[in-house]
């Protein structure tokens, strides 16, 4: 026949290490040095297996009568005997290996993609949201203002982006090879970005609207925001198990968000206080109605029943007395 | 003013009531400190005599855990009666009235002899209560008459007694000084050394007529004491004669009876007072002329570095608290204005500086998450009944009620005016104990006092 194959050792996550030409019509593997292909496998015999090609040309592999078998790729079942066609993977000891024919389709020519430039981007949100941290920390400037008001949390949010960015390109180069610098940035700025504005809009927005319930939402924006970014983070390792990665991710985000909520809440019931808008704008940022004084105290008198009905209720959380009457 | 603690720990001296505001001690002129090295008076004959003939209706009053079967707080009472009633501090023998099947009380006598007590009326405006003994023909000690009828000189030499801090039956002189000008409850206003533990016991004078109970102190001077005029004690007095005993299990009923009633006639007094108007810049907000009220100025002038924005303001508040438990309060008032103006600020940033003074919407009195309900707010921009005369404001109304106490609630109300990016007036009512309609009424008064000045 004269076909060329290629056999290809595989790691464990199926990426090829090594690929011998063969040319032959069999051959033999095993750790031993008079073989064809020879592993440097413990678990692999002197003499594990040969691989021949039938009439058809199809290849088999067959087992020599070794301690550990063969097993196709996954599988637990030991075989004497294994097909090796459309891409089938045999175990060897702890070694996979793959036999590729001549005639073996490969996939199509993928286009030249121009680099994205993701780092530019990057820059520009963490630029932007750093910009919109020093306008928010500017606009409640109530004393002198002093450089070191502004350049300390600066560098506090620089070095967490930095840490943070760094982290997962580290992680990135170890796992895919690939550091993506710029796209890890880009994703972390985007994230960043769309927080400090949430929070600068509520900060104003809560009191235009007379909505303290918006302020709420930054916490929930905000782990929403990480949850995304972990997510995309991890999905820039790979196209592999994204359900795992948003799995992951929205595991994280839930955690921290709910571990926040309940931190709040407990405090709120620890000091006795209620939500309410502690943040004032400038008069004429108002866009919310005017409520008639009679209305407003109307209102203020309809918490009497629910003041009445708490009453009813025993009390929740922790004993606060200051102390043991009998010390 | 602070109220003796029954609970005689030796250094944690008082219950304070919080109607002193904070800094009192700066801002009261401090006597010289020699002041406080005079040397006591001379210990007379007169109070040899006094001790003597009032030692027998002596009473120290302690607090048991009933299970531990230890005292969990102490006081004094004297005996008024020959059938066995005593009078001390309603403060002394609250935690049994409050929690009946926690606690129980006992009696200990000069000479040793102890036996249980039982309450038989109270009075919680005047931290009063009459408290029952076994006995016939017991010895007593007699009500003064010119103290009740309000007669009694300053200066006249008076005599304290009581147990205190658990160290034994003690005698301290003083002087009368009548009754205090700023308390809406009369207090009489005594010189002399009132220690924890000798609350609820007699002050007499050299003749032996008791003309008033020991009550309370004040921590931030020197032998600042107070005592619940006689005339107070005697009307309970005849009231627990003709009236059946007090209920253990009603208590906290009559405690809320006492309190409504109280705090109506107080709201009510305040009213009756009036609101005038005060000017605060381009502001005017409301402020009052009540005796009871303590009025102290608030600026931040002096800040260094200078600040970017002045604060003005005025605080106002009650001397009228009254005790109900250690971690419950009621009857405190305060009225509170800031006016705020840009010196540099834009209006952002004076935002920003009033949020400082407008978000802290405390209440009157400490949290206690056994003792009241979460608070429930209100909050909105509100259009002033009449455009021409008064700012648009944005207000909050925050109330809690009381668990243990029917019809009474904490309010809070802080308001802001909206009319100007350069200046702003940052007005809080804070209201503690009181009916939610005499809260409402009181808050409506408060808002409408708000306006331009003319």
């Amino acid at each position: 026949m004269g076909a060329v194959s290629w056999l290809e050792r595989l790691s464990r996550q199926h990426e090829v290490i090594a690929r011998e030409r063969i040319e032959t019509r069999i051959v033999r593997i095993g750790r031993a040095y008079d073989n064809d292909i020879v592993l440097d496998d413990p678990h692999v015999a002197a003499h594990h297996l040969h691989v021949t090609r039938d009439v058809d040309g199809v290849w088999y592999a067959e087992d020599l009568g070794s301690l550990n078998g063969l097993r196709a790729a996954g599988s637990r079942l030991r075989v004497e005997r294994l097909a090796l066609r459309d891409g089938a993977i045999v175990q060897v000891g702890q070694t996979l290996l793959r036999m590729r024919d001549a005639s073996d389709a490969v996939a199509a020519e993928l286009p030249l993609m121009h680099p994205r430039p993701y780092w530019l981007y990057g820059i520009v949100a963490v630029v932007a949201a750093c910009g919109l941290a020093l306008l928010s920390q500017w606009l409640g400037e109530t004393s002198e203002p002093k450089l070191i008001r502004y350049l300390s949390p600066l560098l506090a949010l620089i070095a967490m982006i930095v840490l943070w960015v760094t982290g997962w390109a580290v992680f990135s180069r170890i796992f895919t090879g690939l550091a993506r610098f710029g796209l890890h940035l880009a994703i972390a700025g985007t994230a960043l970005l769309v927080v400090t504005l949430w929070d600068l809009a509520v900060t104003y927005g809560a009191f235009a609207f007379s909505a303290t319930v918006l302020t709420g939402t930054v916490r929930a924006v905000a782990w929403a925001a990480f949850t995304l970014a972990c997510y995309l983070h991890l999905r820039a390792f790979g196209r592999s198990g994204r359900p795992i990665k948003a799995g992951v991710a929205l595991a994280l985000g839930l955690l921290g968000f709910v571990t926040q909520s309940l931190n709040v809440a407990e405090r709120r019931s620890e000091q006795g206080s209620a939500p309410v808008l502690e943040r004032l704008a400038p008069p004429s940022l108002r866009l919310a109605p005017l409520e008639p004084r009679e209305a407003f105290l109307d209102r203020a008198a309809g918490l009497r029943a629910t003041l009445d009905e708490a009453r009813e209720k025993q009390p929740v959380g922790g004993d606060d007395e200051a102390s043991d009457p009998t010390e | 003013m602070f109220v003796l603690s029954p609970r005689a720990r030796l250094l944690g001296i008082a219950l304070a009531l919080p109607c002193v505001p904070v800094g009192v001690g700066a801002q009261l002129p401090m006597p010289p400190s020699e002041a406080s090295a005079e040397p006591a008076p001379p210990l007379t004959d007169a109070a040899e005599r006094v001790y003597a003939a009032a030692r027998p209706s002596l009473l120290q009053i302690r607090t048991l855990v009933e299970e531990a079967g230890r005292q969990s707080s102490i006081g004094s009472g004297f005996l008024v009666d020959p059938a066995g009633f005593a009078i001390t501090n309603y403060h002394v023998v609250s935690q049994y009235v409050l929690e009946p099947a926690t606690y129980r009380l006992e009696y200990v006598q000069p000479d040793g002899s102890t036996g249980a007590l039982a309450v038989q009326a109270i009075d919680v405006a005047n931290d009063l209560a009459v408290v029952r003994i076994e006995g016939t023909n017991l010895p007593h000690l007699a009500f003064d008459a010119s103290a009740t009828d309000g007669s009694l000189a300053r200066g006249e030499r008076i005599y304290a007694m009581g147990n205190p801090l658990d160290i034994g039956f003690t005698i301290v002189e003083g002087n009368w000084n009548g009754l205090v000008d700023r308390s809406y409850n009369d207090r009489v206003h005594f010189t002399g050394a009132i220690n924890p533990g000798m609350s609820g016991g007699p002050a007499v004078t050299a003749a032996g007529t008791v003309v008033g109970v020991n009550v309370a102190k004040r921590l931030d001077g020197d032998l600042v004491s107070f005592l619940v005029p006689a005339s107070k004690a005697l009307a309970l007095l005849e009231r627990a004669r003709t009236e059946p005993a007090l209920d253990p299990t009603q208590a906290r009923t009559e405690i809320d009876h006492q309190l409504l009633a109280w705090q109506d006639g107080f709201q009510h007094a305040l009213l009756e007072q009036g609101l005038r108007p005060k000017r605060f810049g381009p502001y005017e907000a409301p402020e009052t002329d009540a005796p009871w009220f303590n009025c102290w100025a608030r600026t931040n002038a002096e800040q260094t570095p200078k600040p970017r924005a002045r604060m003005n303001g005025s605080t106002c508040n009650s001397q009228s608290g009254l005790f109900v438990a250690e971690d419950i309060g009621s009857g405190e008032a305060e009225l509170t204005h800031y006016h705020l103006r840009s010196d540099g600020l834009n209006a952002f940033q004076l935002a920003a500086f009033m949020s400082q003074y407008y978000a802290s919407t405390t209440m009157a009195g400490s949290w206690s998450r056994k003792r009241h309900t979460p608070p429930e707010c209100h909050e909105a921009f509100v259009a002033p009944a009449d455009a021409e005369r008064a700012p648009p404001l944005r207000a909050v109304w925050c109330a809690r009620a009381y668990r243990d106490f029917d019809g009474l609630y904490d309010i809070a109300l802080t308001t802001v005016t909206q009319d100007r990016d350069d200046e702003a007036l940052v007005s809080r009512l804070a209201l503690q104990g009181v009916s939610y309609d005499n809260a409402l009424a009181f808050a409506r008064r408060f808002i409408e006092g708000i306006a331009w000045a003319r």
